[in-house]
């Protein structure tokens, strides 16, 4: 992604000429599985020049227009939509004070966005030639990571990035602290101003050899490891495809669906502590169901945190050598695609890096923890108390405080916009950042909701009931019914004519193949 | 349900009927009324109108009062506001650039900038991704006729007449059941728990409230006078503290043409504003009574406007930059000048009242705890505040005039915000970029704690997150004042391509050009204004 990102924008910006390699471990697994993107890849796609139906048929890609979250807050079969498109009504948005001072009998997600109702139908967001004129529905993709990537090497090595396929066994150090060079097992020498870290876990630049800590953050994501299985169609397919990803709360963390073409990507994203690698597996099979007895496991582990600093010196650490956050809510993508656009605007064409690393630092940094934080903030919300996992992460230490000032604050007025602006609320200690490598930068990380606004919080606090007693209080408990606004009701008439089913589209547009329909298949 | 709170509101200049009308519609619904308001004006005290040309973001105002645009213009005296064209700034001899309100951008990464900089500025950058200042030198605004096509969705602002504003909101209040009284302040009642209790007046009222809007003006009664919350003062970044201003009917003299933007013209002690109306001119001479006094700024000034306006009166309007240090304590809110006011340089008089009112409706006390809310409003308004006076400032610094005191003066460091000073610097290596605006804090700048920190807690400098002045409004100033001309040099070499403009924008400009009439004709067809003689 770095690669193929920063030769078209570096290019297209026609500053001054810069040459990217990539350097590759032939034998390196690449870590890779379904990949749910959020809508900030349109931007990634559209820069490198990416045709979407070129896109999808060749990453197995299908549409996303949603999470659905299941059993988060009781375990009972309770479920809520994260929509990602989600209209409001101008010039004042009276969306949450409407639906609070309800009965909420309809779903609140349902009163700011048709999208819930089309994943029920199962739709597609757009029709199969063009796009629909009065109903255009903000979406993402979910993706084979590892096809995505063989893509993009395409794409820019096509471009002119070198690529070499050659381990690298040594890095040479300049007498000023910077990397001067990386060799490889073939005996190559790569001399280069800048080296980007896209090694992972392992970090082999700015941890292996730089020295730079990783700030761990598991105190309040508690999951810490990940069970994958493929559901092929060939083996079972159920005759729909899900246009929206599922996040359905297990025993001791929850269930990741991603349905692609032509399979569906399973994972059970959970916490040592907890639950063992056997149960795990055990426990995901039985969600699945009796298809997935026979089905391979794999099993990864992952820290959630975060470089101190992701550019020290002359390296800048991209993915999950740079952070890394539990799946939920798709941070992975997320923090790539943030890392590769902020490195564009930082780019060092000049040698004085050090003003460039101290912003991009606290701008990844305060991103991270604004992702953090609202992923923190799913878990923190649950009234289950059915078993250890769930009792352990209601507890007021798995709480960020920066989230703890916030849900307090919501409580004695509801969320509104300007809470997304300069986020420091009462109460909220000062704590400065722990990448504050250079002088100066002593400050809390502070979220500027840039990704995550009013709309998606609102879309996971009333998803989980947030406030539901206050509103008893506030409003009195004989509440009128909730009301649709007419322009979702209008949007959803037209739905069904405008839409095809997401299967139909796949293999109208995309080419997926007709799978036959298991006996049985009961979604 | 709570029974509605009641809202008193003190003073009735722009501020005070604004937060009226604005509070009451979007807080009020038919069904469910949240305040039960009350104004009340003092008849001995002469309104002061802060703030003839407006942002756009009082369309945002206007929409949620309900107020129709036409009707608007023809009450208020109004002209449309494509731009602030700035003269003189730079070197003081003929240079100019415009600040639009509008401009493109290039989808999906703008490279315009960088564009820009890369050529050889032969066209100003704002001409280069915006359709208005081409629109404002032939005197044409952003609507065509009505019943003829419309051109496209420019974003303007006003010129208005600020009394008049005042006037119109209140009867739109008054209709709508908020609750006017003209009668003098005489005494606060305060309650145990130092809140505000009532407000009596001379006429023999009592007025009694859950929360108290101080829009009396610098005179602050309540918010400093009743509560001794003190100002703090931010001239040593702005050093203008006083105006002289003259107006000029059409009917005596009438230049043959509106304008649709604010001139800002630098000259010897600080700068001219000219604001074209339905009906006349005003001019203003924005200046710093440290570096000249009155008389010769009044000289000053009618030598600029010519012997067109000799016979027209001067009035002089002295004024303060700075802010409450908590704008909102205890069951009390200042908005207007008693909350604050930065120079009128970039028109934010209104905004501020603008930006307040719209704030306490966000933040308005449904329930008794008003302590958290008042915590964050403080932030919010100190952080915008700074963030203005930041943007104002960077006006300033920039220039290259030495050719008095005072541009020498303002030329100084120690008159550069050391946030603004860290961002240049930044800026001069690397040219300003969306992410830049995002939480900007900057190599080198210090952490200073905010005075309105009363709150535990809150010692941090405050955050500009461009909630109002963004990437391409630091763009408009910084390139029209030159910035990075000795940079690029060094980056893209001297000899640069031609400067070129976005093909939209050109494209914008001619069709604007042949389908809109200049924007006088427009006022006279659809808002009557009269059609004067060209002296």
């Amino acid at each position: 992604m770095a690669a193929a990102y920063l030769s078209a924008m570096l290019e297209n910006n026609g500053q001054r000429p810069v040459k990217i390699s990539v350097v590759e471990s032939p034998d390196s697994p690449k870590l890779g599985y379904g990949e749910a993107t959020l809508p900030t890849i349109q931007h990634m796609l559209a820069v490198i020049g990416i045709d979407e139906i070129d896109f999808m048929k060749r990453v197995d890609g299908t549409f996303r227009q949603a999470t659905r979250y299941v059993n988060w807050l009781r375990g009972s079969g309770d479920f809520f939509y994260y929509p990602f498109d989600d209209s409001r009504a101008q010039p004042i948005d009276r969306a949450a004070l409407h639906w609070l001072m309800s009965d909420r009998s309809v779903a609140f997600a349902e009163t700011v966005s048709p999208q819930p109702i089309i994943c029920d139908l199962g739709l597609a967001p757009c029709p199969v030639e063009g796009q629909a004129v009065d109903l255009s529905l903000k979406y993402a993709y979910h993706i084979d990571e590892l096809r995505f990537a063989d893509m993009l090497c395409e794409i820019a090595t096509s471009r002119g990035v070198q690529h070499h396929l050659d381990p690298v066994t040594g890095v040479e150090m300049a007498d000023n602290g910077d990397i001067a060079a990386v060799l490889t097992q073939n005996g190559g020498r790569l001399e280069a101003d800048l080296f980007v870290d896209c090694t992972g876990s392992q970090a082999l630049l700015i941890e292996k050899q730089l020295g730079v800590d990783w700030v761990d953050c598991s105190q309040w994501l508690l999951c810490d490891r990940l069970t994958t299985m493929n559901v092929d169609y060939e083996h079972n397919y159920s005759g729909r495809v899900r246009p929206f990803t599922t996040a359905t709360a297990l025993s001791a963390g929850w269930a990741l669906e991603i349905p692609l073409q032509s399979r569906k990507s399973l994972g059970y994203v959970h916490s040592s502590r907890y639950i063992d690698e056997e149960a795990a597996c055990k426990e995901l099979r039985a969600f699945e169901g009796r298809h997935a007895q026979s089905l391979d496991a794999q099993t990864t582990e992952f820290n959630v945190g975060h470089r101190a600093v992701t550019w020290a010196r002359n390296c800048v650490s991209l993915g999950q050598s740079g952070g890394f956050i539990e799946p939920l809510e798709s941070p992975s993508p997320l923090l790539n695609d943030l890392g590769v656009v902020a490195l564009a605007e930082h780019f060092p064409f000049d040698n004085d890096m050090a003003p460039f690393a101290f912003r991009f630092n606290r701008v990844v940094a305060n991103r991270f923890y604004e992702i953090l934080d609202f992923a923190n903030m799913h878990y923190c919300l649950t009234k289950r108390t059915d078993t250890e996992f769930w009792r352990e992460v209601r507890k007021s230490g798995r709480i960020n405080d920066r989230l703890k000032a916030k849900l307090d604050f919501w409580m004695v007025k509801v969320p509104s916009k300007s809470d997304f602006v300069d986020q420091r609320f009462p109460g909220q200690p000062e704590m400065p950042l722990q990448s504050g490598g250079l002088p100066g930068d002593h400050r809390s990380p502070i979220d500027t909701a840039a990704v995550f606004g009013l709309e998606s919080h609102e879309a996971i606090l009333y998803g989980m009931q947030f406030l539901a007693d206050e509103c008893d209080a506030w409003y009195g408990t004989m509440r009128p019914p909730t009301g649709v606004p007419s322009y979702i009701i209008g949007d959803l008439k037209q739905a069904p004519r405008i839409l095809p089913p997401h299967e139909v589209w796949l293999k109208q547009a995309a080419g997926m193949p007709d799978y036959q329909v298991s006996k049985g298949a009961h979604r | 349900m709570n029974r509605p709170k009641r809202v008193v509101i003190l003073g009735g200049g722009s501020a005070g009927w604004m937060a009226a009308a604005y509070l009451d519609a979007a807080l009020n619904q038919p069904n469910l009324k949240v305040a039960d308001i009350t104004l009340v004006e003092s008849p001995d005290v002469p309104r002061i109108g802060v703030g003839e040309a407006t942002i756009p973001s009082i369309n945002h105002i206007l929409a949620v009062i309900g107020i129709n645009e036409v009707d608007f213009l023809t009450r208020v005296d109004g002209t449309f506001k494509h731009a602030i064209k700035y003269n003189n700034w730079l070197d003081g001899n003929g240079d100019s650039y415009y600040h639009a309100f509008g401009r493109r951008r290039m989808e999906p990464i703008d490279y315009s900038a960088t564009n820009w900089l890369r050529s050889d500025r032969s066209i100003p950058f704002s001409e280069t991704i915006s359709s208005q200042p081409a629109l404002c030198e032939s005197c044409i605004g952003p609507h065509s006729l009505p019943g003829d096509p419309k051109v496209a969705q420019f974003t303007y602002a006003f010129h208005i007449n600020a009394l008049g504003f005042a006037d119109y909101l209140c009867e739109i209040a008054t209709a709508r059941g908020v609750q006017h009284h003209r009668d003098h302040m005489t005494e606060v009642e305060m309650a145990d728990d130092g809140n505000i209790a009532a407000i009596n007046t001379r006429g023999g009222l009592r007025v009694e409230g859950d929360l108290f809007i101080d829009c009396t003006g610098f005179a602050a009664l309540l918010i400093e006078k009743q509560l001794g919350v003190g100002w703090v003062d931010c001239s040593q970044w702005l050093l203008s503290d006083r105006a002289v201003t003259i107006q000029l009917p059409y009917e005596v003299n009438y230049p043959g043409y509106v304008r649709p933007n604010t001139l800002a013209t630098a000259v010897s002690a600080g700068w001219i504003w000219e604001i074209p109306l339905q009906t006349r001119r005003a001019w203003g001479y924005v200046h710093s009574s440290s570096y000249v006094n009155a008389d010769e700024a009044e000289r000053e000034l009618r030598e600029f406007i010519g012997p067109i306006a000799d016979d027209q009166a001067a009035r002089f309007v002295p004024f303060k930059v700075g802010y409450r240090a908590k704008a909102w304590v205890k069951n009390c809110i200042a908005i207007g000048l008693s909350a604050g006011f930065i120079e009128p340089l970039e028109s934010t008089g209104l905004y501020l009242s603008d930006l307040a009112t719209v704030m306490l409706t966000e933040h308005f006390p449904h329930h008794d705890d008003m302590e958290p809310l008042a915590y964050r409003y403080n932030r919010i308004i100190a952080d915008r505040f700074h963030e203005i006076l930041d943007f104002i400032n960077l006006h300033y610094c920039l220039t290259r005039r030495t050719d008095n005191d005072y541009w020498r003066e303002v030329g100084r460091p120690e008159r550069t915000h050391d946030r603004v000073r860290a961002k240049l610097e930044f800026w001069r290596s690397k040219p300003p970029s969306m992410l830049d605006f995002d939480d900007a804090s900057f190599p080198g700048e210090p952490a200073i704690a905010l005075p309105s920190g009363g709150i535990a807690g809150d010692h941090r400098a405050p955050v500009d997150t461009a909630g109002v002045f963004g990437l391409s409004s630091y763009e408009a100033i910084l390139y029209g004042m030159d910035f990075l001309r000795d940079e690029v040099d060094h980056w893209y070499g001297k000899n640069r391509p031609p400067t070129q403009v976005l093909p939209p924008v050109a494209q914008r400009v001619e069709i604007a050009k042949r389908q809109i009439p200049t924007h006088d004709e427009w006022l006279q067809q659809v808002c009557g204004m009269p059609a004067y003689l060209k002296s």
